[in-house]
Formats: C-alpha cells, structure tokens, sequence
C-alpha cells in the first residue's frame, strides 16, 4: 500500500525535478565526481557536483577563447613543448579578424590564473602564435593550450612575447659578436670576416663562413630559421643541424643545401657515419627565393621533414638507419659562393614529425551583468 | 538520493498515521452473521427485561380522613383492589383476599403504624398496604397508600371517571407493589449489523429489517449506545450513545445513524449531513501543499533560467555561481516533494471522503430523528 502511494510520489518528485532543474549539460556542464570526469577545460565544482570552465580572470578582457592541443604523436608532449597556433592564413585556426590587436594568452593552472609568454612570428597575411606548453600532454590526449583573452576598453597590446621562455632556444641575434668570436654560444669560420655581419637584429652570413649555435638537441627537434637568401650564385649553401659541437659538417646531419641558381634539395645522414645522401633532386625552394623564408628542419628518429614557410619541400619517413636518440644536433648555417644568408632569428622545440593539431572553442563573452 | 530518503521519511509519518487496515476496537464486537435482534444474555438482576418478581400482596381497607365517608373510602379501596386483582392476573403478584379481621387491624393500627409490619408477616404477604382517603382540594379524592416492605408512601386521585381512574389507580397498585412491572418499550431503527447495548451490556444487533426492538424495558432511566464494527474499507464510525426515558406502555422510537470517525468530532445532530472535517483538511492541506511547490517551481524555473543562460554563455562558473545553482536545486527539491506530497495528501483526503460517506438510512418514519454523537 505504501509502495503503491510512494511509487508515483518519487515518480512525480522525479519528474518535477527534471522539470525544475535547469538543462545545462548541453552546455558542457554535466555531472561530475572528480576532474577527470570532465571534457577538456572543464574542471568539477565539486560543491556542486559539476563540470565548469574556470572562472573568469580579468573582467578587462571581455572575450576569451580557449585553444586545445591534441598530441597525435605516440609520445607525450613534454612541458615547454612550444606548439604553434596559425592565426589567418589558409589552414588558420583563427581568421586574423578574431583576434584582436589586444589579445594575450593565458592559463588556468592551479586554481590560477597567469600570463603565458608566446612568440609571435609575423607574416604579410597571417601570424603563427608559438605557445609553450604549461602542462605535459599524454598521447593522443588532448588539453588547453593557452586562453586567447581580448576586447579590452582601450584596446593596446597586451601580449606578453619571450621568444627565450618559448621555446628551447630561441635566437634573434641581437647580441651576434661583431668581432666574429662566437664565445660559448656560437662557433663561428669567418676567414674572411667582411663575409660575416651583424646589425639590425640579423646576421649576414657570406662566402665561405660557417656559424654553428653550440647548444645541441636531440630529436625530435623543430628548428626554424628565419633567413632570406641573397644573391643567386651560391655553392653548397647549408642551412639545417650538423652532429657535433665542432666546425666542419659533422654528420648525423640535416637541411637544405642550396646551389646555384638557388636550386635547393634536402640533404639527411642520420648517423655520425652515414653519407649524407640527397633526399631529391635540386629545385627551386620558392617562387620568391630571395624573399625572407622560415626554413624549418624537423628531426624525429626514422622522419625528416625539410619546410619552407610550411609548406613541405621534402620529407622522409623511413629512415634507414634512424637519428639516434642520443643524438646530438647542431644548428648551423654554412655558406658558399658569391650569395649570402641573412638569418633574422632561429628557434628550436622539441616537436614531434607528428606535430599536434589545435582547434578553438567557440568565443565567449562576457557580456552578462552579474 | 537524499531527497527521495527524505521524501519517503516525510511520507512514511502520516501513512503510518492514517494506516487505513482495519482494526477491531477492543470493546466492540464484530458483527455477527446472525440476524438475532437480541443475544439473549440477561439475567435476573438486571433492569431490561428481567422477571417480575411475585410477591404476596395484603391490601388494608382505606382509612376515610376529614370529612370523607366511610363508604367513600370503603369504595376507593375497592377501586384500588379492582387494579391489584387485574394486576394478579398477568402473574405478577399474589393478592390475598379480604378478611373479616381487616377492619379490627387498621383500628387496632391506627395508633402504631408499626403494627402493619406483624400483620403482614402473620398473614404471609410480603408487602402490605394501608392508607388513607381524603378530599383532594380542587375536587376529588385523595388516596395516600403505604406499604410495608416497600418505599415512600403514594398518592393518587380517585376523580370518579372509571376509565381514568383504573389507569391511575393501575400505576399506583404497580408504584406501590410491582414496581418492576412497570416496562415499556424500546425501538431501534438503524443499518444492520450495528450493535445494541443498553445500560452497558450487548442486547443484540440491528436485524435485517433495521430494527431492534426491546420489549418489557423497565421504566426510567436508560443509556442507548450503538456501535459498528470497522468497515470493509477500513471506515470506523463513531458510536452513537444516548439517554432515554422509559415510560410504561409506551414505545420509544430512535433512528440511529452513525457518522465515520472523526467527522463528527465537530458536528452537531443538525450537521450530520455536513462535508466530513479530516477528508477536507487532507484535501485543503495537499492542495495548499501543492500551490506551495508550483510557486517553488516558478521560483526554480527562475532561477534554472538564469543559470541555464548563464550555462549558454558559458559564464557559469564556481565558486561565484554556487550559491545561484544550489538555490536552484533547492527550490527545485521543495517544490518536488511540496507537490508530490500534496497530491497524495489531497489525493488521499478525496479518497478518504468518498470512501467514507455514510451509507444511505433505510427510513425516515421514526418518531425520532437522532444523528450520531460522540
């Protein structure tokens, strides 16, 4: 008799709660017990038993979108891992309209919220925003890179740019030696040393001069240099990693080499004794050669893959034998021939050949009065 | 969880409290199959229907007082005798005749009335009579007998019209020497079933033609009390009790109805067809139980609103939101068991009030009318 009386009381109890209760979980605010349980970005307020983005950090920013990486590689994403983030541009994740002139990157860690220093490289018609991961990111999973927070009142820039804290080494050559020493960080071949110059945040390396950062890393490794090419005739120009910290080019090595007429092919020897062998045959790296180009030589164990301006030039995945993983890899930049390389800046992370994708969450703002 | 823990805590109290099995109430018996209007369970010492016990009675010839004649009184005492001889007749008492010693008696008496008590032991009567006769202001005469072995002395007025006469002199011959023979008659209308207890003791149940009837109930004083057992549906009724006034020869008529249990807790015999006062408190209180939770509901649909838009955005973040979304919960809470408790309430008291209407009464052709009482 109770039962029967209490059945439909529970039933109605119930129902009127769903009734009453707010539908959220379309919303991402599903139940939770613990973090995991929650979608990425989303941490559980436990008080309340559900999944909530973190709460807002500064109310001067009236928008903020959070970018997710995911690690497609079969090996986690260590911290400090900077991860680029193409803004505009065909393949952007955001058009350069979304993102404002006041836009900085942050995070949520800890219950905190804190600035994250990014690198900005420039183009004409886009930017590539280089994050550092905060946190180490498992295979296959993914997690929030950075908070893009904008739409101040007064709209200045506010992001905060270290190149040094972005990526493993990161070099604008603002402090290159004049007097052609390159003391512990760089060793330098100048015999000529009008072939070697420095000013205006580059260097200009000419005929017959060899400059090698002393800072070695091991795959897998993303170096890029932003370098413009000048002059036509060049004779084995290098531009890539070498394998010991001496001059000379010292396999396990990787990079372009460019000839004359600014014919261009991937040259790779992946161990200290293997010849460095062609990966194709010479053309040309670009219709504008002589523009400023980001050279960008990936090394990951049985893959190389040369880019320029990241657009693949040529890349091989099956390495036989592969780049050790103790390997040690050397930028250097070496030239030959009537031309010159002009090196603007040069930068490093541990990326993976299998680089993690990103992907935005949709904008928010913070348009409600509470 | 918590809620429905709560919920069914909130629930179990007035189910256990209104538990409708059915129960026997220690002092009541069930009604039986039989139809017997009476069990039959008196005895002799009781005041309903008992024997009359036969006495011996000695009547005195009358004393005349005042200016009344001898023959007067002589004629007064003969109206009084003429009663005891009809009353003999039904059995019961015994009158010895008169003797030629009587008037010696009630002269030799008339200094000590105590001398009375010795006659009659000689003569073998258990009660005698004696008195006198005088004139009655206002006309007529006076009788004034007392008894031996009995109680207070007794007057009656012989007016001279025989018929009248015969019917006071009856009642006083009966006052003065058969008192237990003074009986009238008891009848009950009501559902069948229903138990009958006079002065305490079951007499019988209601029979299937809706009466009980009890004859030869002595005359006075008597208390009526009607029960009825729990009803298939769980019903208890009050019982219906009631002081009567017996008169001898004469029929008393009562139609009994009883009333569910607890309805009549405020009712008068002129409400007995009023609304029953618990269905419509259960229905009155789950009713305002469930206007409560709708306003709840209203209240949590705000808030859930706020907290959905603010989810839309999403700008609903903790801990600054806490506070609106446990508000939500709880208004939602409330006005979930506000509602489910008032719909089984009410629902409950509509069920009580249809289940426990009383049934329809048989007749209306009684004497007397009488709705239960408590």
């Amino acid at each position: 008799m109770k039962a029967a009386i209490l059945a439909p009381v529970v039933a109605l109890a119930t129902s009127s709660s769903c009734l009453f209760l707010p539908a959220i979980e379309d919303d991402g605010y599903v139940s939770c017990a613990r973090d995991e349980d929650c979608a990425v970005g989303r941490s559980c307020a436990v008080d309340v038993g559900l999944c909530a983005p973190p709460p807002w950090n500064d109310t001067a920013f009236q928008q903020r979108r959070a970018i997710i990486v995911t690690n497609t590689a079969d090996v986690a994403l260590p911290i400090g891992t900077a991860v680029p983030v193409q803004i505009g541009g065909p393949g952007g994740v955001m058009s350069l309209e979304e993102v404002g002139v006041d836009a900085r990157y942050t995070d949520f860690v800890d219950g905190a919220w804190r600035d994250v220093p990014v690198s900005v490289d420039r183009f004409d018609d886009r930017f590539t925003v280089w994050v550092p991961l905060t946190r180490s990111i498992a295979a296959g999973a993914d997690d929030v890179l950075v908070y893009l927070e904008q739409k101040t009142v007064d709209g200045t820039p506010t992001v905060v740019e270290n190149g040094e804290q972005t990526f493993a080494l990161f070099d604008e050559l603002d402090d290159f030696p004049a007097d052609g020493e390159g003391g512990e960080r760089y060793r330098i071949n100048a015999p000529d040393p009008e072939a070697l110059s420095a000013g205006d945040s580059l260097v200009s390396v000419g005929d017959n001069v060899t400059v090698l950062w002393r800072q070695g890393f091991a795959p897998p490794i993303s170096l890029t240099f932003k370098a413009r090419v000048v002059g036509l005739n060049c004779e084995e120009v290098f531009i890539g990693v070498t394998g010991a910290d001496r001059l000379g080019f010292n396999p396990p090595s990787a990079g372009f080499f460019i000839d004359d007429d600014l014919q261009a092919y991937a040259e790779v020897a992946p161990t200290a004794t293997s010849n460095p062998t062609p990966l194709s045959e010479p053309r040309a790296f670009s219709e504008s050669p002589t523009a400023l180009h980001r050279f960008t030589i990936d090394v990951d164990a049985a893959v190389v893959r040369l880019s320029v301006d990241g657009v693949v030039f040529d890349e091989r995945s099956d390495l036989r034998p592969a780049f050790e993983e103790d390997a040690e890899l050397f930028p250097t930049v070496q030239v030959g021939g009537a031309c010159a390389i002009e090196v603007e800046a040069m930068w490093i992370t541990p990326l993976p050949a299998k680089a993690p994708t990103v992907r935005v969450e949709p904008l928010v703002d913070l348009n409600l009065t509470y | 969880m918590r809620c429905f823990a709560i919920l069914a805590l909130v629930l179990a109290l007035p189910l256990r409290a209104a538990d409708p099995m059915p129960t026997l109430d220690g002092d009541d018996d069930v009604a039986g199959a039989d139809d017997a209007v009476d069990d039959g369970d008196d005895d002799g010492a009781d005041v309903v229907g008992a024997p009359v016990p036969v006495r011996t009675i000695s009547l005195m010839p009358l004393s005349p007082s005042g200016t009344v004649t001898t023959k007067q009184a002589s004629g007064v005492g003969a109206r009084l005798r003429e009663a005891l001889t009809a009353i003999a007749e039904e059995g019961t008492l015994r009158l010895l005749p008169e003797t030629k010693d009587d008037d010696k008696v009630v002269r030799r008496c008339v200094v000590d009335a105590a001398c009375y008590g010795d006659v009659g032991t000689q003569r073998g009567a258990d009660r005698l009579g004696f008195g006198t006769v005088e004139v009655q202001d206002g006309g007529g005469l006076k009788v004034t007998v007392h008894v031996t072995n009995g109680g207070e002395p007794r007057s009656a007025v012989f007016a001279g019209e025989r018929a009248d006469d015969l019917a006071r002199f009856d009642r006083l011959a009966r006052e003065l020497f058969a008192e237990e023979s003074l009986q009238g008659t008891l009848v009950l209308q009501g559902q069948v079933g229903d138990i009958v207890r006079i002065d305490g003791r079951r007499r019988g149940t209601i029979g299937k033609d809706g009466v009980y009837t009890r004859e030869a109930l002595r005359e006075g004083r008597h208390s009526i009390e009607v029960r009825r057992p729990a009803g298939r549906n769980g019903t208890l009724y009050d019982p219906f009790t009631r002081d009567v006034q017996i008169v001898h020869r004469e029929k008393m008529s009562i139609k009994v109805t009883l009333l569910p249990k607890d309805a009549t807790a405020t009712l008068s015999d002129d409400d007995k067809n009023a609304l029953p006062v618990g269905p419509l408190v259960a229905v009155g209180v789950g009713s305002a139980a469930v206007v409560a939770g709708i306003v709840f509901g209203v209240l949590s649909l705000t808030t859930g609103f706020e907290v959905e838009e603010r989810a839309s955005q999403q700008q609903l973040v903790f801990p600054r939101d806490t506070a609106l979304v446990q508000q939500g919960r709880t208004f939602a809470v409330v006005s979930s068991v506000l509602t489910g408790l008032g719909v089984v309430v009410a629902g409950g008291g509509a069920a009580w009030w249809a289940l426990s209407a009383p049934a329809p009464t048989e007749d209306d052709d009684s004497d007397e009318a009488v709705g239960g009482t408590r």
